[in-house]
C-alpha cells in the first residue's frame, strides 16, 4: 500500500475516531443523566408519598378507555375483567375489534352478555366503517364493543376516540393489565397543573409477576432469560430516559400500551395517523407540532407511578418482530415531522429530544455498523489498538451494567417490591449480558428493519400471546 | 483529555449512584423502624394523657414540652400521625379532646413548620391539621394564617392540604377569603379540586353559598363557573337568583352554561321558557346553548318540550341531536309519538332514536314495539 494511501486511511480513521469519541460521549452523558435524574425522581416521588404529598380525596376525571384488539381472543376477556376491577368511578371501556379473524368479538359478547345496539358514533376523525356495536350496562361501568373493518391499530384507536363519551381517553393494548390505581395515578397530572394534553404511563413487564385484582401479589423476575433482560432494558432505557425528557416537556413517546390524552386536542390535531406503524410516537410528536404551531400552551407528562403490566416477548423471533416494528415506527414518525429538526420554535424538543432519537435511536444501528467496518479496516492496516479496544469495550459494559442496576434497584425499592436473593443475582448477571449481547442483536434487527418495509408497513405484527393469569 | 478518563469519571459517579441507592434503602428501612419505635413511644405517652383527661385532669406540661421537642422533626410527626390514627379508631372523641388540650403545641409547630423551606415537608403539616380537623370549632388564628399562606404555595398538594384544613374550620368567611385569594393572585388550582373541595366544607353550607353569592361579581369568569358548579353539586336552592344570572346578557356564555346545567339538575318552571328558546336555537351564537339546553329540557316534561326536542333530532349538529335524544329517552318517549321520525327519511335522526330504543329494550330485556 502506497504512503499516500496509508496517509489517507490514517486521516480517515482519525476523523472517525473524533466522531466516535463525540458520539459515545454524547450517548454516555445522556444515559448517565437519564439514570441519575430518573433514580432521583423515583426517590423524590417516594418521599412525597410518604409525606402525604398526594390528594387526600378522590377526584374523578371522566375517562374513556379505548382497547384496540386484533386477534386477541386469548387475552381480551381477561383484559376487560381486569379493567372492570380498577379502583376508579367515572370511566367507560370501549373495545375496538379491528376486523379480527378469530373470535375476539364473540368471546367478549358471550363473556359479558353484551347486546347489539345501533349506537351513533360521532366521526370527528377518519376511521374505517363500523360493522356493529354491542354494549352492556350490567357491569360496574359502561362497556362497549365496536367491530369495524380492518384498518390497523391507529384506525381502531380513532374509532374508539370517535365513540368515546368522556373528555379524556386512555389507549392501551389488549394484552396488558392496568394496576388497580393506575387511572387515579395517570389522571393526577391533570389536577396538578394546567394545560396537560397527554400523560404517559409506566409500562412494566408482567412475565412471572403474580397479579391479583390489579395488585401485585408476588414480584419475581421472569424465568425466561430474554424477558428478564428486557426488564432491565426497560428500566434503563425507557423509564429513566422518559423521566429525563419529562423534565423539559420533551417526551416524544407515550407507549401505546398505556397513555392518557385530552380528546379535544387529539381530535383537533387529526387523531392517530393510520399510515404509520408507530402510531403512538407519531401522535405525541404531532401533538408537539400542533400545540407549538397553534401557540397553545401545553404540557406532556410522564406518570412514573401509573403502572400498566404487559407481556414481554419470550421468543427471540417475537422480540425481533416487535423491535423491527418500533424502529420502522420511529423512522416514519421522525420523517413525517422532520421539520422539528433544528427548528428553534420547538426548543428542547428539537435540540434534545428529536436529536437524541435521530442520532442514538434511528441512526445508531447504521453508525454502529459503520464503526465495525472501520475497526476491520483499522485492523487490516494494523492501526487497531486491540488492548485499548478491549479495555474500552469492558468499560462500556461495566458502565452500562451499572446504569441498568441503578435504574432497576431505584424502581424496585421506591415501589416497595421485594426481591429474592436469586433475583438480585440474576439481575446482576443478566445486565451484563443485556449490554454486551442483546443490545447488539437488537441493533442488527433495527439495521435490517427496513427490509420488507413496504410490504409490512400497515400490519399489526402478531406476537404469540399467553393468557393473562389474573386471580 | 482522554475520553476514557471521562468515562471513568462517569463510572465513579454511577458507582456513587449505586451507593446512593444502597444508602436510600438503608435510610428508608431505618426510617420505617424509627417511625414504628417513635409511634410506640408516642402511644404510651398519649394514652397516659388521655387517661388524665378522662379523669378531669389537665395535660402535663412535661408532655407538651416533650411534644414540642420531638415534633419539630418530620419523621416524628409522621410517627405521631400513626399514633393519633390508631387512637382515633378506638376513641375519636378523646383524641379530639386531647388535640384541643395540646393546642399550644400546635401553635408552636405552626411557627416551626412555617419556617421550613422544603415544600414536601411543609405539606405534611396542613395534612395533619385537616386530617384531625384541628381547626374545627377552635380559634387558632396563627394556624389559620399559616394555611392562608400555604394557599399560595407552588406545591399543589400543599395548597390542597391547606384548603382542606380551611374547609374543616367550618368558617365560611375563611373559605370566601381563600377563594378570593386564589382568584386575585391567579393561582392555578384546578377547578375540580375547588368545586369538589368546597363540598367538604364542615360548616353551614347554606351560609357559605350565600357568602359566595354575595361576592360573585367580584370573581373572574373561570372562578364564577367553579362557584356555580359548586352551587349545583352542593344543593344551592336559589333558582330565582340563578335565573337572573342566566337572563343577564352581559354575563359570559360559560356562566350561562353553568346556569343551564343548574336548571337541568333543579327544574324551575320560570326558567323553562328561556330554556326552550335556547334549545330551539333562538339564543346565543354557536351550537353550545342549544346542545346544553336540550339536555336540560330532559327535566321539563311537556308537549312543547317533546316538540322542540323532536325538531332538534333533525339538527345538523351531532351534539344537539345526541342530547335531544337523550332527553327524549329521559322523558320516556313512545314509539308511536316518534313514528314520523322512525319511519321518516332523516337517517341521522332515526339512528339517534333507534339507539335509545335499543338501550331501552336491552335494559328491559324485551321488545318495545
Amino acid at each position: 500500500m502506497s504512503d499516500g494511501m496509508m496517509d489517507a486511511i490514517k486521516i480517515f480513521l482519525d476523523g472517525v475516531n473524533v466522531f466516535f469519541v463525540l458520539y459515545l460521549l454524547g450517548y454516555s452523558t445522556f444515559l448517565f443523566l437519564s439514570v441519575v435524574v430518573g433514580s432521583s425522581e423515583l426517590y423524590r416521588r417516594h418521599r412525597q408519598d410518604m409525606l402525604k404529598n398526594v390528594f387526600q380525596n378522590n377526584y374523578y376525571i371522566p375517562i374513556s378507555i379505548v382497547v384496540p384488539a386484533y386477534n386477541e381472543e386469548v387475552t381480551v376477556v381477561e383484559t376487560v375483567k381486569s379493567l372492570l376491577q380498577l379502583d376508579y368511578k367515572v370511566y367507560e371501556i370501549i373495545v375496538v375489534d379491528d376486523g379480527s379473524k378469530d373470535n375476539t368479538s364473540k368471546k367478549l359478547i358471550e363473556a359479558f352478555n353484551m347486546k347489539h345496539t345501533l349506537r351513533p358514533v360521532h366521526r370527528q376523525i377518519p376511521c374505517s366503517e363500523i360493522e356493529f356495536v354491542y354494549e352492556t350496562a350490567e357491569q360496574k361501568v359502561p362497556l362497549s364493543l365496536i367491530r369495524k373493518k380492518n384498518g390497523g391499530k391507529a384506525d381502531a384507536l380513532n374509532t374508539g376516540i370517535n365513540a368515546s363519551v368522556y373528555p379524556y381517553f386512555i389507549c392501551m393494548d389488549a394484552d396488558s393489565v392496568l394496576q388497580y390505581d393506575s387511572l387515579q395515578k395517570i389522571a393526577r397530572p391533570i389536577l396538578e397543573e394546567p394545560n396537560i394534553v397527554a400523560v404517559g404511563g409506566a409500562v412494566r413487564l408482567s412475565n412471572n409477576v403474580e397479579i391479583e385484582n390489579g395488585r401485585v401479589k408476588k414480584y419475581r423476575l421472569p424465568d425466561n432469560i430474554l424477558a428478564c433482560m428486557q426488564v432491565l432494558e426497560y428500566d434503563r432505557s425507557f423509564l429513566a430516559s422518559r423521566i429525563l425528557f419529562d423534565k423539559f416537556n420533551g417526551s416524544l413517546i407515550i407507549s401505546g400500551a398505556f397513555g392518557l390524552f385530552k380528546k379535544s386536542v387529539v381530535i383537533d390535531a387529526g387523531g392517530y395517523d393510520a399510515s404509520t406503524m408507530g402510531e403512538d410516537m407519531e401522535l405525541v410528536v404531532k401533538l408537539h407540532e400542533y400545540c407549538v404551531s397553534t401557540g397553545m400552551p401545553y404540557r406532556i407528562r410522564y406518570a412514573t407511578d401509573a403502572i400498566c403490566w404487559t407481556q414481554a416477548p419470550e421468543k427471540l423471533g417475537d422480540l425481533k418482530k416487535q423491535r423491527r416494528r418500533w424502529h420502522l415506527g420511529l423512522f416514519q414518525s421522525m420523517w413525517k415531522h422532520r421539520k422539528i429538526l433544528s427548528n428553534p420554535k420547538y426548543g428542547a424538543v428539537s435540540f434534545i429530544s428529536y436529536m437524541y432519537f435521530l442520532l442514538y435511536e434511528l441512526l445508531s444501528p447504521f453508525i454502529e455498523v459503520f464503526g465495525v467496518f472501520t475497526m476491520i479496516l483499522a485492523f487490516a492496516v494494523d492501526l487497531l489498538n486491540v488492548p485499548f479496544m478491549l479495555l474500552f469495550f469492558a468499560i462500556y459494559a461495566v458502565f452500562g451494567s451499572v446504569l441498568s442496576m441503578t435504574a432497576f434497584f431505584a424502581r424496585i425499592h421506591t415501589i416497595d417490591l421485594k426481591l429474592s436473593g436469586s433475583d438480585v443475582a440474576k439481575a446482576l448477571l443478566l445486565c451484563v449480558f443485556e449490554i454486551t449481547c442483546l443490545r447488539f442483536v437488537l441493533a442488527f434487527v433495527r439495521l435490517t428493519a427496513f427490509i420488507g418495509y413496504k410490504k409490512k408497513k400497515h400490519s399489526w405484527g402478531s406476537i404469540e400471546r399467553k393468557k393473562i393469569d389474573l386471580k | 483529555m482522554h475520553v476514557e478518563v471521562l468515562v471513568y469519571i462517569y463510572l465513579i459517579v454511577c458507582l456513587s449512584m449505586i451507593g446512593f441507592n444502597c444508602a436510600c434503602i438503608i435510610v428508608f428501612k431505618r426510617r420505617e423502624k424509627n417511625v414504628k419505635k417513635h409511634a410506640a413511644h408516642f402511644s404510651e405517652e398519649v394514652r397516659e394523657q388521655i387517661k388524665r383527661l378522662k379523669n378531669g385532669e389537665d395535660i402535663e406540661e412535661e408532655h407538651c414540652r416533650y411534644l414540642r421537642r420531638k415534633l419539630k422533626r418530620i419523621g416524628n410527626l409522621v410517627a405521631f400521625d400513626e399514633t393519633l390514627e390508631a387512637f382515633s379508631k378506638e376513641s375519636p372523641v378523646q383524641v379530639r379532646q386531647y388535640l384541643n388540650a395540646i393546642s399550644q403545641v400546635i401553635l408552636y409547630l405552626t411557627l416551626v413548620y412555617s419556617k421550613k423551606r422544603d415544600n414536601t415537608v411543609v405539606t405534611f403539616f396542613p395534612y395533619i391539621i385537616s386530617k384531625y380537623k384541628i381547626l374545627q370549632g377552635v380559634s387558632l388564628g396563627p394556624v389559620i394564617e399559616m394555611m392562608f399562606n400555604l394557599v399560595k404555595s407552588p406545591s399543589v398538594y400543599c395548597r390542597e392540604n391547606a384548603l382542606q384544613a380551611l374547609y374543616s374550620t367550618g368558617d365560611a368567611d375563611c373559605i370566601v377569603r381563600a377563594v378570593k385569594y386564589i382568584d386575585e393572585n391567579h393561582i392555578d388550582h384546578n377547578a375540580k379540586l375547588l368545586t369538589d373541595g368546597m363540598l367538604n366544607f364542615a360548616g353551614n353550607a347554606k351560609y357559605l353559598q350565600d357568602r359566595l353569592w354575595r361576592e360573585l361579581d367580584s370573581f373572574s369568569v373561570p372562578m364564577k363557573v367553579t362557584i356555580l358548579n359548586y352551587f349545583r353539586f352542593g344543593g344551592f336552592k336559589e333558582p330565582e337568583r340563578m335565573l337572573k344570572l342566566l337572563e343577564d346578557e352581559t354575563q359570559n356564555r360559560e356562566i350561562h352554561f353553568a346556569c343551564v346545567r343548574y336548571f337541568a339538575k333543579y327544574p324551575y318552571e320560570p326558567a323553562y321558557a328561556l330554556l326552550l328558546e335556547m334549545a330551539g336555537g333562538d339564543i346565543g351564537d354557536g351550537f353550545e346553548y342549544a346542545a346544553i339546553a336540550s339536555t336540560a329540557l330532559g327535566s321539563y316534561p311537556s308537549e312543547k318540550t317533546m316538540e322542540v326536542l323532536k325538531n332538534n333530532l333533525h339538527h345538523k349538529n351531532w351534539y344537539i341531536r345526541f342530547n335531544s335524544s337523550q332527553s327524549l329517552e329521559k322523558l320516556g318517549f313512545t314509539y308511536q309519538a316518534m313514528i314520523d321520525i322512525m319511519e321518516g327519511s332523516d337517517r341521522y335522526a332515526r339512528e339517534m332514536l333507534q339507539y335509545r330504543l335499543d338501550q331501552r329494550n336491552n335494559q328491559n330485556g324485551e321488545a318495545l314495539v
